[in-house]
This record gives C-alpha cells, structure tokens and sequence, in this order.
C-alpha cells in the first residue's frame, strides 16, 4: 500500500465555512433542541406552568382574592372595609416601600409592582435551567452527544448553539411573561384605577433588560454544573440552588431593604449581565469536545 | 497496485487516567477498502474511530484521516466523514426525517438536496413511509437504521460503523451488510467497520485488526489470517453409532482427535492425513459414512488469539 494520502477534494469551498461561526450549523442544532423542548411534556409543562402560577394566578388571586371571598362571606370584613389580605403587608410595608397599602389602590400597586417583582425573576431563570440541564447534562444521559460530536462543528458553535437553544426559550418566555403580566395587571387593577398604569419604568427594565441577562447567568451555571456532574437529577438539584439569591432578593425587596427602582433595576441588569458573560467564559473552558468525549 | 491511503495511524497511544485505551497502534486504510476493528468490549475500537475523527487526542504518535489532522482540521474533516454511534444517539422526540434533516443541514446541504437525500437513504433503509413518525416508537432495530441513514445522509468519503448491527433482527442485520457492501463497492467509499461479530466481519471485511488490550495483535484478510494463525484444516468424521469413542483410539497418538458425541469425531490439523486417516478407520473395523473438512475461520483465529476469553 503506498502512503499517499487522499487530496482534500472538498477543501476551497469549505474554507469559509471554516473560518468564524457557523451559524447555519449553529441554527441547525438549535432548531433541534427547542423543537425536542417543545415536544417534550415532561419538559414543557412546567415551563408554562410556572409562569402561569407566578405571573396570572397570583397576581390575580392577591389583588381580587379578598374582594371575592369577602363578598362571598367566606372571610371576615372589619370595619374599615379592609379583609385580611389587606392587612397581609402592614404597615411595614407602607414605610419600606413608600406604597400607603391603606390608600386606596395602594395594596394594589404594592403586590403588582413590588411584590410580584423578584418572583417574576424566577420565571427565564428557571426556563433556563431546566433547557440547559436536559440540553448538556440530560443529552450527555442519553447518550445523544456523541453524534453531535461527531459532526462538522467546532468546540465554540456546539456552545453558542446549546446556549442558544437554552436562551431563546428562557427570554421569549421571560418577555411574553412580561406582556402577559402586564395585560393581567392592568386588568385586575381596573377596578381601582381605571386606567392603564402597567408597565412601570422599573418593570420595562426588568422585563427587557435583566430579563436576558438574569437568563444567561443561569444558563451558564448550568454549563458549568452540567460538566461536572454525571445525571440529569444531579443538574437538576444542584441547578436548583440558583433560584437562591432570587429568594434573598425577594425578601429584601419585601422587606424594604433595597426597594427595585429604574436605577437599581438597570444596575442589577448590569451586574446579571456582567456575570453571566463571566461565567460563560468559564463555562466555555469547560465545554471541549475532548473533554466530553472523555466523560461519554 | 498502488492505492490511496486514507487513514493513516502511526504509534498512536491514548490513556485515560492509568488506563491505556490505545497502545502503540499502527495501520492503514486504503482508499474504498472496508476495514474491520475486532475486539472484545473496552478493546480499544471505539477509541480508536474518536480518534480518527477529531474527538479524542492521542497522547502519542500521529494520526491522519483524509489527509487531515484530526484534531488541526477536525471541523474540515468531520464534513467528509460519517460516524454510526454505539449507541442510535437519535433525537427520539423527532421524526426519522427530522433527524436527517438536522444533520444534513449541519454538514451544509442546500434544503433540495436534504428532502431528496433523506427520502433516498430512508427509502433504501426500508424506511419509507415511516418517515414522519417519531422515532421514540421504532424498534431498537429502526432507530439503528435511522442512526445509519444519518451517517449517510450527507454521502461522507469516509464511513465509520461501530457495531452497525447491533440490536437488529437478522434480516434487517442482513439488509445494513448489503447496503455497506454496496457502499463500499459501488460507490468506492471507505468503511472502518468496528465489530466484535466475526461473521459479519468475515463477510463485509477486506483486511481486519484484531485489537486486545489496546494493541494490534494481528491484521490482514481474514483469509491471511486464517492461513497465518489458526491451526490446519479440521476433520469432522462420522463413524457408526456409539462407536466413536473406540474410532478415536484406534487413530495413532500423534494424530489429535476429539470425540464430538457418540457418532462423531474432530480430528484437528488434518490437511495431509485424511485418506490415511479414513484408512485406519476402515481397517479397524469401524463404519465411516462420512468425511467433512472445515476450513479455518476468523473466529478460529479470533478464538485462538484470545485464548478462550469471553467477548464481553
């Protein structure tokens, strides 16, 4: 046999494709996972159902829930006409947060503006999470990564295209969750106000600015998570833990530590953002063909 | 003749850890051969097809496929290559031609060259008609198919099978053994085949690597190897019944026999002695009705390389 080696007949209209991402290919794997998320129940379900709990149950079941049961007499109205869902933030409340909850509408605009606020945060952060485990950890699982490995694609377009696949879904629901929010605040605020008061500065900035950015931290947590640990139950209960400082943040909101205003909410985006772009340059170390072939 | 090499392995070594997966391995492929990798599970196969295609690096020697560095042309490379995983490695939620889809899209193929590709390699696979069907329902036997169709869907240079038929029914097995035969000669492709199915690596192989432990222990056509490792020609000897125990003792002792049950002897390198042997049969007075030999094959060679060593 001689030792020629065969001529690399494909190679002058392959060059470009070589150099720089690919985002045809990039486009193709992303296309492939979201359609497996959104053909997934055991995926898809509690993506929806989430946000419907956070973002129409809640809100809807604080604002009107008092009125409703007390007109049904199935809770106590004292003589200020106030139930006790009223009186559920106090007067705490109306010092931390500046919101008089006894003024009228006040009790609305403290759950529609405050309270809800950290916890819509919940909402990307989440779809984040739980896309990014089943996409890293959960295909490692199946056994699925290999053939991607295998395919004309380098180290970087494997991640930008399961980052990708993570957080188109986790922003697009994060920014619908805001619409929808926005539609159902204004409408279970109707009967105090009037008038469309929905979306305040703070929450277009939280909607649109953290919203990508808190997404991307979670996401590139879960790379990193998702590289270290063997099954997807593991990703799952140590991605888990990122909803921990949204907790933190919900208290100090609630308790009037550091209240969410414009300029607070676009230096927390700035911080999310900041981060996640870190530790997406860690989890970008991470993610190496050789290292997760080594792991199949 | 002079033919093209297409892979060309030179004392490559891989570890993991203090596991050595690949030790000093050197051989060559041709360009439109079909290579065959035997060995038993954790041999070293599956290393060596990473390897070749840019997902592993070694931690010695030199390895080119194509022409290319795996690991320096791993992107270039990969679009002229096609791989069938151990295991299916399909997106179960999607359909057959989905899958296709997805991975022709990702080796660059135009969207009229993708629908025609796959509904020719589905079809061919006997999968037409069930192309729009997720592939969660499939058989292990389909979705293996599927798995192959994927491999191909792009018409790769260089085709790479780890254990193609695994988990198929025999006719499906026989199916996917026709198709990469007609791959390899009709079309002039090159297929490195990892097996530990001797008959399937008989059949489809033009040269094997017997692979133990991470070394080559021997390569060549599994006709080569035969003539080169297992012992000679046997000699299956029916004699009357319930005499084959007395049959074998009246064979003289240098002359290596077995007695197979009441009626049938193994007589062992055989090639030379057969008539002598029928002869001193006869004058013993036993019945011979009939005389079979029986060829070495790669599974004798395989067997006797291996020492008796479970496959798995």
């Amino acid at each position: 046999m001689s030792r020629t080696t065969a001529p690399d007949a494909h190679a002058p209209d392959t060059d470009k494709r070589d150099s720089g991402l690919n985002w045809h290919a990039i486009g193709a794997i992303v296309r492939k996972d979201v359609t497996t998320v959104l053909r997934n129940k055991g995926v898809r379900t509690p993506l929806l159902v989430a946000p419907v709990i956070i973002l129409i149950a809640l809100p809807a079941f604080l604002v009107l829930g008092g009125e409703l049961l007390a007109a049904s007499g199935q809770v106590p109205v004292d003589a200020q006409g106030q139930t006790p869902f009223d009186r559920l933030a106090g007067p705490t409340a109306t010092e931390t947060t500046g919101i008089d909850v006894n003024a009228p509408g006040g009790w609305e605009r403290f759950v529609l503006e405050v309270f809800i606020a950290p916890l819509y945060l919940l909402v990307p952060l989440m779809v984040a999470t739980v896309i990014a485990a089943d996409s890293f950890a959960g295909e490692r699982e199946r056994r699925t990564l290999e053939a991607l490995l295998h395919t004309p694609t380098s180290d970087e377009e494997l991640l930008v295209a399961k980052v990708l696949a993570a957080w188109l879904p986790a922003v697009t629901i994060g920014v619908g969750g805001f619409v929808v929010y926005s539609v159902v605040a204004n409408v279970v605020a109707w009967p105090e106000f009037g008038r469309i008061f929905f979306p305040t500065l703070t929450w277009v900035l939280l909607g649109l600015w953290v919203t990508p950015g808190v997404a991307a931290l979670g996401l590139g947590t879960m790379v990193i998570v998702s590289s270290r640990v063997d099954s997807l139950q593991a990703a799952h209960q140590i991605g888990s833990l990122i909803v921990l400082p949204v907790i933190l943040l919900l208290i100090v909101q609630v308790s009037g530590t550091l209240l969410f205003n414009p300029v607070r909410v676009a230096g927390l985006g700035l911080l999310l953002w900041v981060s996640a772009l870190l530790v997406l340059r860690i989890a970008a170390q991470h993610f190496r063909r050789e290292q997760l072939a080594v792991r199949m | 003749m002079t033919s093209t090499v297409v892979a060309d392995v030179v004392h490559v070594t891989r570890r993991f850890g203090r596991f050595t997966a690949l030790d000093d391995v050197t051989l060559q492929v041709a360009e439109g051969e079909v290579f065959g990798l035997l060995g038993h599970n954790g041999a070293g196969k599956t290393t060596l097809l990473r390897v070749l295609n840019g997902l592993l690096e070694t931690n010695g020697g030199a390895v080119t496929l194509l022409g290319m560095d795996p690991i320096r042309d791993g992107k270039r490379l990969r679009r002229r290559t096609g791989v069938l995983t151990e295991y299916p490695a399909l997106a179960e939620l999607l359909s057959a031609h989905e899958n296709l889809a997805i991975y022709a899209s990702i080796h660059g193929m135009t969207p009229d060259d993708i629908a025609r590709n796959t509904h020719e390699i589905l079809a061919l696979l006997g999968l037409a008609g069930r192309e729009d069907e997720p592939v969660r329902g499939f058989s292990a036997g389909l979705k293996q198919r599927v798995a192959l169709a994927r491999a191909l869907v792009h018409k790769p240079d260089v085709l790479m099978l780890d254990e193609p038929t695994t988990n198929m029914d025999p006719v499906a097995a026989k199916d996917v053994r026709t198709l990469i035969h007609r791959i390899a000669r009709a079309e002039g492709r090159t297929v490195i085949l990892s097996t530990h199915n001797l008959a399937e690596a008989s059949e489809l192989c033009d040269r094997v690597a017997i692979i133990r432990q991470g070394q080559i222990i021997a390569i060549g056509s599994p006709n080569e190897l035969a003539q080169r490792f297992a012992a000679g020609v046997t000699v299956s000897i029916e004699v009357g019944a319930g005499q084959a125990d007395r049959a074998a003792k009246a064979l003289p002792s240098p002359i290596m026999v077995e007695v197979i049950n009441g009626r049938t002897l193994r007589v062992a390198n055989a090639d030379q002695d057969v008539p002598a042997i029928v002869r001193k049969l006869v004058e013993a007075g036993h019945d011979v009705h009939a005389v079979t030999p029986h060829q070495p094959t790669l599974e004798d060679v395989y067997l006797q390389l291996h020492d008796g060593e479970s496959l798995s």
